[in-house]
Parts: structure tokens; C-alpha cells; sequence
């Protein structure tokens, strides 16, 4: 009888893990509208960071000897993904909104509060902050930013402590590339 | 010869005295010497201390050879130090682990380090309070001047950790400076809307 509980126990724990993993990964935004628009785009920035990568970057962070980098990697500590799409375009509404409202869209839901509302008339820049929260624990964060002629979507899935990514950003080890300019290459393609 | 009139003019040898008579121009008279026509250089004389100077110049030989003897002693020691210092055991923190949004600066434990023994090659090293405060005479002591945390450029990734580091790092670059635009924008906001409340 004792063994039974035992292992139902650990199944209800296991059930719960996977249900709290579930519905963290649910913070994740489905990016794929947006991937008509590379053909479009003068520069692109993707970058998918996630699983076995994210973890392999974490560990590089410790061994980083900084003191900004472990303060950034106390930040992350809980972070399961990072999906950031930033689009820049040569013209004025070469890119359809639609495909940014359908990304809007995917947070109206009542898991996302919208924390933070830009709107200025010039390049018609509109910037929307949200973030999820499974209980008392952050599991989300998105910004979407829409100009006249850039686009850009990051997707934060995790908790993750804002205040210290808005403070150090732009310091130390994070690199200061130019999105206008830069764009990524993963390993295969260097190769 | 019948006296000694040629050994020392005694008795009578006429032989003898016709010959003197005939050579008598080829006498020795004593006459001023003649001049000479170089100046005649005199040699210096010999310093008084000549035993002192001497022996300073001894005294000075040996202190010259003592030094570079020193010196030459001192390279192999701290050269001999260095060679062990890398092969010793590195496993161990030389320095001390600290909290995070601790602002002070790594403190660094001195390590101090004995001269090896001849065929030693173990290095003791010893945390002393106060290292300056052991007095000179009793042994010689080496201390490091630089703690040896390694530089971060020094740090080895391979291909997949620097990608995975680079896009991370891309992706909270990004990330921040939406979020910060966000901010500052709303701090304007509220400062202008705070300006007009004023007026």
C-alpha cells in the first residue's frame, strides 16, 4: 500500500511538472507569419535559443569571470527560450500589417497583460510590452515593436528579471551589434 | 814580470811603464757628463697607501663577484618558482569566491611562497595576515605580486559554446534595448506630462 501511494505520488509530481513545462512553453509565440517577410527585408535578424543551446550558454556564462555576466546570469536562471525577428526594409509599408496584428492577436489572450503601450506619430511606431504569469511566476515575456520601416518581435519564454536585462544592456560582454547592419549566421552556414 | 808593479805599482817594470806612457792620451779624465739631447722623464712616484689601495681594489673585486654570484642565485630561484608555480595543482581557487552585487573586489588570498629546497619541488604556500611584518633575516621570502585570476580572452569555447554564448547575448542585446526604448519613452511621457500638470 505504501509503495502504491509512493508512486502515485511521484506521478502527481511528474503530471505537475510536465502541466507547470506545458504551460510555460504556452508563453511561446508562433513566429511562422512572419517568415514571408525575409524575402523582403534589406536585414534580418533571427535568432531561436532554446534546449540544449540555451544551456550550453548558460554554462559558458559561468565560466565567464564577470561579475556583469553573472549578474546577467542570475537573471536568466529560469529562462527555458529567447526568439527574437527583427525585419528592417528600405521603403515605407513594405512589410503588411496583418502579419504583425496576427501576432498581436496571439496576445490578447488572457494569459498575456499588456504592461506597456508606445504610440508616436513619427515612423508610426507603435511598441507593446506583455507579459504571462503561471501563478506568482513570470513565464512570459513578449515585445512587439512595428515602424514604418522595421519590424521586430522578441519572444521570452521563462521567467526572466527585466530590470537587469534593461540595465545592462548595451554593457560589457552583451555585443553592441548594429541590427540595421548585422545579421546572424549560424554554425553550418559559416561553414 | 819580475815585481807586481802591474797589480799594484809596486817595484819597477819598464816594459810596462813605456807602454803607459805611450797610451797616456787614452787616460780617463774625469769630465762633466755630456748633455743629452731628449729631456729625461722621471718616473711617478708610488702613492703612500699603496697596501690600502690594493686592497680596496680586492675588496672591490670580491663585493662585484658576490653580487652578480646573488643575482645569478635569485633569477634561478624565481625562475625555479615559476616553473613549479605552473605544474602545482591549480584545482584549488586562489581566489575567494564572492556574492553577487557584492561591489568590493575580489579579494585575493597572498600566497606566499618559499624558495625550494634543492631537489624540492614542492611549494608551500602560507596565508599570513600581516606578510610584510616577518622579519627579513630569517628567511628569504618570495610573494607574488599579482593575484592569477585568468583573464576572460583567456577563456576556451569551442564553435558550438561561442555560438550558443554570441546569440544568447544577441538575443538579451535586443531584447534590453526594446525593453529600455519602452522605458525611456515612458519616462518622457510622464515627464512632460508632469511639466504640463505644472503649468
Amino acid at each position: 500500500m505504501k509503495s502504491f501511494i509512493n508512486h502515485s505520488f511521484k506521478i502527481f509530481v511528474l503530471l505537475l511538472f510536465v502541466i507547470t513545462v506545458t504551460k510555460a512553453q504556452d508563453a511561446r509565440l508562433n513566429l511562422d507569419r512572419l517568415k514571408g517577410l525575409e524575402t523582403k527585408a534589406k536585414d534580418v535578424v533571427e535568432v531561436n535559443i532554446d534546449g540544449k543551446v540555451l544551456d550550453l550558454a548558460k554554462r559558458v556564462m559561468l565560466k565567464v569571470n564577470d561579475k556583469d555576466a553573472k549578474t546577467i546570469g542570475e537573471a536568466i536562471k529560469g529562462l527555458k527560450g529567447i526568439y527574437v525577428r527583427v525585419y528592417n526594409f528600405e521603403k515605407e509599408n513594405e512589410y503588411n500589417l496583418t502579419d504583425i496584428d496576427e501576432i498581436r492577436s496571439q496576445l490578447q489572450s488572457p494569459d498575456w497583460e499588456k504592461i506597456a503601450n508606445v504610440r508616436s506619430k513619427k515612423n508610426n511606431q507603435k511598441i507593446d510590452v506583455f507579459t504571462k504569469f503561471t501563478g506568482d511566476m513570470m513565464s512570459g515575456v513578449a515585445v512587439v515593436l512595428s515602424e514604418s520601416k522595421s519590424l521586430a518581435v522578441v519572444n521570452v519564454v521563462g521567467p526572466i528579471d527585466i530590470d537587469t536585462l534593461v540595465e545592462l544592456s548595451g554593457r560589457m560582454n552583451i555585443p553592441k551589434i548594429d541590427i540595421e547592419k548585422e545579421t546572424t549566421k549560424k554554425p553550418d552556414e559559416q561553414e | 814580470m819580475e815585481n807586481d808593479y802591474l797589480w799594484d805599482k809596486s817595484g819597477e817594470d819598464k816594459e810596462i811603464e813605456r807602454m803607459e806612457n805611450a797610451l797616456k792620451g787614452f787616460r780617463f779624465q774625469p769630465t762633466a757628463p755630456p748633455i743629452l739631447p731628449v729631456n729625461i722623464l722621471q718616473s711617478e712616484e708610488k702613492p703612500k697607501f699603496g697596501f690600502f689601495a690594493n686592497y680596496f681594489k680586492f675588496a672591490m673585486a670580491g663585493f662585484a663577484c658576490l653580487a652578480i654570484l646573488l643575482a645569478g642565485f635569485g633569477i634561478f630561484l624565481r625562475v625555479s618558482n615559476n616553473e613549479i608555480e605552473d605544474v602545482a595543482d591549480l584545482s584549488k581557487p586562489i581566489v575567494t569566491p564572492i556574492k553577487l552585487g557584492n561591489p568590493v573586489e575580489p579579494k585575493v588570498i597572498d600566497p606566499i611562497i618559499k624558495p625550494p629546497a634543492i631537489g624540492q619541488n614542492i611549494v608551500k604556500k602560507i596565508n599570513q595576515p600581516n606578510p610584510v611584518s616577518v622579519p627579513r633575516t630569517t628567511k628569504l621570502v618570495f610573494r607574488k605580486t599579482e593575484p592569477k585570476v585568468k583573464p576572460m580572452k583567456e577563456i576556451k569555447l569551442t564553435t558550438e559554446e561561442k555560438f550558443a554564448y554570441e546569440q544568447l547575448m544577441l538575443a538579451l542585446s535586443i531584447t534590453g534595448k526594446q525593453l529600455k526604448e519602452v522605458k525611456d519613452k515612458a519616462n518622457s511621457v510622464e515627464d512632460s506630462t508632469a511639466i504640463k500638470s505644472l503649468k
